[in-house]
C-alpha cells in the first residue's frame, strides 16, 4: 500500500505552497492519487502499473506552482510593454505611408509657425537683459506720444528731475551720436552715444578692458576720454590687449581710449537700431539749458534701494506738477512717466509675440481637429482588425495605448518636419522683422528642439485620446455587428460639430489676417506730403570742432553750397538741397515752443517740430508750396521763416500766414517773418498725421549733420554717382545712409508689411484646413448615410431635397462656429487696434467679409460630397442590404 | 499532431472556463472535476493533479469557488468544491468573451487588412 501523503508531500515540498494550506493541500491530492490508483486497478493494471498511473499526476509540479501568479523567469525590460506599444504604432503608421504623410505635413504647418515663435520668445523675451539687476532701471519720458513712444526729455527736464527726485540712487542721460572715424585705411562713420558719466553706473555695466566714464570725464579737454564697444575694438583695433591710453580720431577731434565693453553689453537705446560703438561724455553747455522745449535726451535711472515703481513714479507726477506750476509749462509737454528697461526694449516686441502666438496656436488647434478627425475615421475603418487584437489577449489598455503611439509617432515626426519649417521662417522674420528688438540672436538651439519634442509629444497624446478613448470605452466586439449601423452614424454627427469648433478657430485668424492686410494697403496709400519716388538721400557730418576744417558757420555754408552745386550738376539730377533731418529718417526730430502774434497783435505760443533746410530742400523733395515762397540763399533770407498748412491753421485759421511773425519762445529777439506755407509732411512715421512745423534756412545755424536730397528721374542711377561726388569734394569724409527716399519710407512699412504677411499665412491656413475638415466631416457623413440616402430618393425625393438635406449637416455646425468666432474675432479686433492704420478695428464690414469668405469655403467643401450623395443609386443601396 | 486549438498554451486559457463550467453542474471533488472535463471533451483534454490543485486553489482564493471538507464514514476525509455566486458571473463573462472569440476567429480567418 502505497503511502500517498508521503508521497504527495515530498513532492509539495518546494511548490511554493502557503505554509497553513500545506497539510491539507497533502491530504486531498493524496485522496486524488488514490482515486487514480484505484481506477487504474479497476481498469485492469497490476499495482506496479497502477502505482505509475497515479504517480503520474504529479509530473509537471513545478517549483513555485502553487505561488500566487506564476512566476515568469524571461529576462523584461523595463517598460517593456511600453516599447512594444510604440512599435506597434510605428509600424502601423508605416504601414499607410500616404495617409501618415498628409497628416505629417499638417502638422508640421501646426508646430512649425509655434516653434519658430518659441525661439524669437526665448531671444527676445526670455533671455534677461545683460545688465546688473534690469528690473531696476527705468526710462523718464515726459510723456507718452499717441502709439505708445515715450517723449524725449530736455536738458532742463533732466537736470531738475535728476535735483529734486530721491527715487533713483542715480539718474543719466544720453543722445544718439555719430561721427566720422579717422586714422585707419579707410574712413568710416561710425554710431556712439553721448552719455553723462553716471550712464554705465546706472546700468551696472562693467568695462571688459580698462573702465567706464567718471566724473569728470565731461570736462573738455585735449584728448578727452571716450569708451568703445567690443565689436569696434576687434574691428578697428584687431582686440589689441593695449588698447587702453591709446588714442583714436573722431570727427577730427583726437580721442583717449579708457575703456572697452565687453561683448554682451547692450545700449537700451528702443528708438535706435544701430550698433552703438562709442559712448563720449556729454558735456552740458549754458546754451542746452536755454529751452525746455528742446527735447532729444533718453533718461533712465536706477531705483534707490527699497522704493518701488510704483513709489517713484507718484514721485515723479509730483515733481512734473510742480514743474508745470513754477514754469507754466503745459501738462501735455511735461507728464512725467517711468517705464522699466525691460518693457521698453521688448515691449511691443512682447505684444507681437502674443498676437503671432494666438494666431499659430489657433492654426495648430485647427490642424489638430482635422487630424483627430482622421484618426476617428481610421480607427473606425481598422474596428475589426482591433477586436481580433481584443480577442487574442491584447487588453483595452494595451489597444488605447497602441492608438496614442500611433498619433504620437506622427505628431513626433510633424514635429521634425516642423522645425525645419521654423528655420525657414525664423530667417524670413530675422530679414523682415522690422524694429522687434533683440531678435537678432533668435536661432533653433538645444531648448528649441526640447520645446518642438515637448509639444510634438503633446499634440500626439492630445490627438490620439478621443481614437484611445473610443477603444476603452466600448464594447469592441460589439463593431463587428454594427458596422454600418447607428452607432457608426451618431458618431459621424457628433464630429460635424468639428466643423463649428474649426469656424469658430478661423474666423478671427481670417478677420486679423483682412485687418493687418487693409492697414498695410492703406499705409501704402498714404500720402505722406512728399514724393519720395524721385528722390535720394545721404548724410555726412561736417567734422566741426575746434581747429577742423569745417569749424567756422562760414566753412560748413561753402560746403553745403558747392556739394548742392555739384549734385545740380549730375545727370538726371533736377534739384538738390539739404535739412536737419530727413522724414522718417531715423535722427532726432526737434521741436521747440514758438511764439507767434495774433491778428490782435497779442502773442501766443504753439510747440512745433522744426528744421533747418536749404533753398532746395523743397524742390528736391517734392513738398508742394501752398503760399509765397521759400527761402532762397540770399543772406537777407536769413531771417525768413516757412511754416506747414498745419501750424498756419492752427496759428491763423482763414488769415494768410506769409507776412505773419514768430519766434522761438525762449529767444526774446529774434521775430522772424513767415515767407511761405508748404503742404503738411509726415515726419516721425506714416501713421502719425503731421504735426505743425516750422523750417528756418540752414544759413542760420549751419548745422554740421547734414541730411542731403536729391530729386532725379532715375534714383537708382543717381545713387552711384553721390559718393565720388562727395570725394571729390572731400575724401576724408565718409558718407552714410545713402539709398532712395522710397525705400527708407518702405522700410518704415516693414512691420506692418511684416505683421500682413504673418496674418494673411495664418489666414489661408485657416482657410485651408477648415476646407479640408468640413470636406472630411461631410464625406464621412454621407458615407454613413447612403442607406438613408438611397431609401429616400426610393420614396421619391427630389435631389434638391436631399442634396439640402446634406449641406445643413455641415452649414448649421458652421453657422454656429461663425457666431463664436465672431467673438473671438472681436476679442483680437480689440488686441490689434494699435496697430492697425486706417481702418476701424471693429469694422463690420471686416466681420462679414471674414464670415463671407469662410461660408463660401465651406460651400465649396460641401460640393463633392453633396455630388457623391446625389449620385447614390437607391437600387443598388436597397440590393445591398437585401 | 495536437489540435492547435487544444495546445496547452490554448488550454491554459480556457481550463477556468472548463472548471467554472463543471462545477456549474454540481459540487465535485477534484478529481471528479477532473474526470468530468476528460469525458465531456471525449478525452482530449485532460487535468492531472499537478496543474488541476493550483488552479482551484487560485480559483478559491478569487473567490469564485468555495472548498469544504467531507468525511464520508469509513473513507479517508475529502475536498470538494461547490460555485459562488461571482463564480456564476464569472463563469458568464468567460462564456461570452469565448464565444465572440469563436466568432471572431471565424470572421477574421476570412478578411484581410481593413
Amino acid at each position: 500500500m502505497s503511502d500517498w501523503q508521503s508521497i504527495v508531500r515530498a513532492h509539495l515540498q518546494r511548490s511554493g505552497l502557503d505554509a497553513g494550506r500545506f497539510p491539507d493541500a497533502v491530504d486531498e491530492i493524496a485522496s486524488h492519487l488514490e482515486r487514480v490508483h484505484r481506477a487504474a486497478l479497476a481498469q485492469g493494471l497490476d499495482d506496479e502499473g497502477a502505482h505509475a498511473s497515479a504517480l503520474r499526476e504529479l509530473e509537471g509540479l513545478e517549483p513555485a506552482s502553487f505561488t500566487r501568479r506564476p512566476v515568469d523567469t524571461r529576462p523584461r525590460l523595463p517598460l517593456a510593454g511600453l516599447w512594444h506599444s510604440v512599435r506597434a504604432g510605428w509600424r502601423s503608421v508605416t504601414s499607410r505611408p500616404g495617409f501618415s504623410f498628409g497628416i505629417v505635413v499638417m502638422l508640421a504647418l501646426g508646430l512649425g509657425f509655434n516653434v519658430a515663435l518659441y525661439a524669437i520668445a526665448e531671444s527676445a523675451l526670455l533671455r534677461p537683459l545683460p545688465h546688473h539687476d534690469p528690473g531696476r532701471v527705468v526710462f523718464l519720458w515726459q510723456g507718452l506720444w499717441p502709439d505708445g513712444d515715450g517723449k524725449v526729455n530736455s536738458v532742463l527736464d533732466y537736470e531738475d528731475f535728476a535735483a529734486r527726485s530721491r527715487s533713483f540712487s542715480s539718474l543719466a542721460a544720453f543722445n544718439i551720436s555719430f561721427a566720422p572715424l579717422t586714422g585707419g585705411d579707410t574712413p568710416e562713420q561710425i554710431n556712439g552715444s553721448l552719455v553723462t558719466p553716471n550712464f554705465f553706473d546706472v546700468l551696472g555695466g562693467r568695462a571688459l578692458l580698462g573702465r567706464t566714464l567718471a566724473a569728470g570725464d565731461e570736462v573738455p579737454t585735449v584728448d578727452r576720454p571716450i569708451v568703445i564697444s567690443h565689436s569696434l575694438w576687434v574691428r578697428r583695433f584687431n582686440q589689441d590687449p593695449n588698447i587702453i591710453t591709446q588714442t583714436l580720431t573722431l570727427a577730427g577731434q583726437t580721442r583717449r581710449i579708457v575703456g572697452v565693453m565687453p561683448a554682451s553689453f547692450e545700449h537700451p537705446d528702443p528708438f535706435s537700431d544701430e550698433i552703438t560703438e562709442y559712448w563720449s561724455p556729454m558735456t552740458i553747455t549754458p546754451g542746452m539749458r536755454t529751452a525746455r522745449a528742446m527735447r532729444y535726451l533718453r533718461v533712465i535711472g536706477r531705483l534707490a534701494p527699497g522704493v518701488s515703481l510704483e513709489t517713484a513714479q507718484a514721485e515723479v507726477e509730483q515733481i512734473g506738477e510742480s514743474l508745470r506750476a513754477e514754469f507754466g509749462i503745459l501738462a501735455s509737454e511735461t507728464n512725467p512717466v517711468l517705464r522699466t528697461i525691460f518693457d521698453e526694449l521688448v515691449g511691443d516686441t512682447r505684444l507681437w509675440l502674443l498676437v503671432c502666438a494666438a494666431g499659430a496656436g489657433l492654426v495648430l488647434l485647427l490642424a489638430m481637429g482635422n487630424i483627430v478627425n482622421l484618426l476617428l475615421a481610421n480607427t473606425a475603418a481598422r474596428r475589426r482588425e482591433l477586436a481580433v487584437r481584443a480577442a487574442l489577449g491584447a487588453s483595452r489598455g494595451r489597444l488605447a495605448s497602441q492608438l496614442i503611439s500611433e498619433s504620437v509617432c506622427l505628431s513626433v515626426g510633424g514635429g521634425l518636419l516642423g522645425v525645419a519649417l521654423a528655420s525657414l521662417v525664423l530667417r524670413g522674420v530675422l530679414a523682415t522683422g522690422g524694429d522687434l528688438s533683440r531678435l537678432e540672436e533668435a536661432r533653433i538651439d538645444a531648448s528649441v528642439w526640447v520645446f518642438a519634442v515637448a509639444l510634438s509629444t503633446l499634440t500626439g497624446l492630445l490627438c490620439g485620446l478621443w481614437p484611445a478613448l473610443r477603444v476603452t470605452g466600448r464594447k469592441v466586439m460589439g463593431d463587428l455587428a454594427g458596422a454600418r449601423g447607428s452607432t457608426g452614424l451618431e458618431v459621424s454627427r457628433a464630429r460635424t460639430w468639428l466643423i463649428a469648433g474649426e469656424m469658430a478657430l478661423a474666423v478671427p485668424l481670417v478677420t486679423g489676417a483682412l485687418l493687418l492686410s487693409v492697414t498695410l494697403w492703406q499705409m501704402v496709400r498714404v500720402n505722406a506730403g512728399f514724393d519720395a519716388g524721385h528722390a535720394t538721400h545721404f548724410r555726412v557730418n561736417l567734422p566741426s570742432g575746434t581747429g577742423q576744417r569745417y569749424a567756422s558757420v562760414d566753412q560748413r555754408l561753402r560746403f553745403v553750397s558747392d556739394l548742392e552745386a555739384r549734385l545740380r550738376a549730375l545727370p538726371g539730377v533736377a534739384a538738390a538741397g539739404v535739412v536737419s533731418s530727413l522724414p522718417m529718417g531715423g535722427l532726432n526730430n526737434t521741436g521747440g515752443r514758438f511764439s507767434y502774434e495774433q491778428h490782435d497783435g497779442a502773442v501766443a505760443e504753439m510747440s512745433a517740430g522744426f528744421r533747418s533746410a536749404s533753398a532746395g530742400y523743397f524742390d528736391a523733395l517734392g513738398i508742394p508750396v501752398l503760399q509765397g515762397r521759400t527761402f532762397t540763399d540770399a543772406p537777407e533770407d536769413s531771417a525768413s521763416i516757412v511754416v506747414n498748412a498745419r501750424f498756419a491753421q492752427l496759428a491763423w485759421p482763414g488769415r494768410a500766414a506769409v507776412g505773419q511773425r514768430l519766434r522761438l519762445s525762449s529767444d526774446a529777439k529774434q521775430w522772424r517773418t513767415v515767407i511761405g506755407v508748404v503742404g503738411d509732411v509726415r515726419h516721425v512715421r506714416l501713421t502719425n498725421e503731421a504735426d505743425p512745423e516750422v523750417f528756418w534756412p540752414y544759413r542760420s545755424d549751419a548745422w554740421a549733420i547734414v541730411s542731403v536730397v536729391v530729386r532725379s528721374q532715375d534714383p537708382q542711377a543717381t545713387l552711384a554717382q553721390i559718393r565720388p561726388a562727395i570725394t571729390a569734394l572731400d575724401s576724408q569724409l565718409p558718407v552714410v545712409a545713402l539709398a532712395r527716399v522710397s525705400d527708407i519710407i518702405a522700410a518704415t512699412r516693414g512691420p506692418a508689411a511684416f505683421s500682413a504677411s504673418a496674418a494673411t499665412l495664418f489666414g489661408g491656413l485657416a482657410v485651408a484646413l477648415s476646407a479640408f475638415g468640413t470636406f472630411a466631416v461631410l464625406s464621412l457623413l454621407v458615407g454613413h448615410r447612403t442607406r438613408e440616402i438611397g431609401i429616400r430618393f426610393a420614396l421619391g425625393a427630389s435631389r434638391a431635397r436631399v442634396r439640402a438635406l446634406v449641406l445643413r449637416d455641415a452649414l448649421i455646425p458652421a453657422l454656429a462656429g461663425c457666431l463664436v468666432g465672431l467673438v473671438l474675432a472681436a476679442w483680437l479686433a480689440r488686441t490689434l487696434a494699435s496697430r492697425v492704420y486706417g481702418v476701424d478695428p471693429y469694422s463690420p464690414w471686416v466681420f462679414v467679409a471674414a464670415v463671407t469668405t469662410l461660408a463660401t469655403m465651406a460651400g465649396v467643401a460641401t460640393w463633392l460630397p453633396a455630388r457623391r450623395a446625389m449620385r447614390v443609386d437607391p437600387a443598388i443601396t436597397l440590393r445591398a442590404d437585401a | 499532431m495536437t489540435d492547435p486549438l487544444f495546445d496547452p498554451a490554448a488550454k491554459k486559457g480556457s481550463a477556468e472556463l472548463l472548471i467554472l463550467a463543471v462545477l456549474d453542474d454540481t459540487e465535485c471533488h477534484g478529481y471528479d472535476i477532473a474526470k468530468a472535463i476528460e469525458q465531456r471533451t471525449g478525452g482530449l483534454l485532460t487535468f492531472r493533479a499537478a496543474s488541476l490543485y493550483p488552479l482551484l486553489y487560485r480559483l478559491e482564493e478569487r473567490g469564485w469557488i468555495q472548498g469544504r471538507w467531507q468525511q464520508p464514514s469509513g473513507e479517508r476525509r475529502k475536498r470538494t468544491y461547490r460555485l459562488t455566486p461571482s463564480g456564476r458571473k464569472a463563469l458568464t463573462a468567460q462564456r461570452g468573451q469565448w464565444t465572440r472569440f469563436v466568432e471572431a476567429l471565424s470572421q477574421a480567418a476570412g478578411l484581410g487588412h481593413v
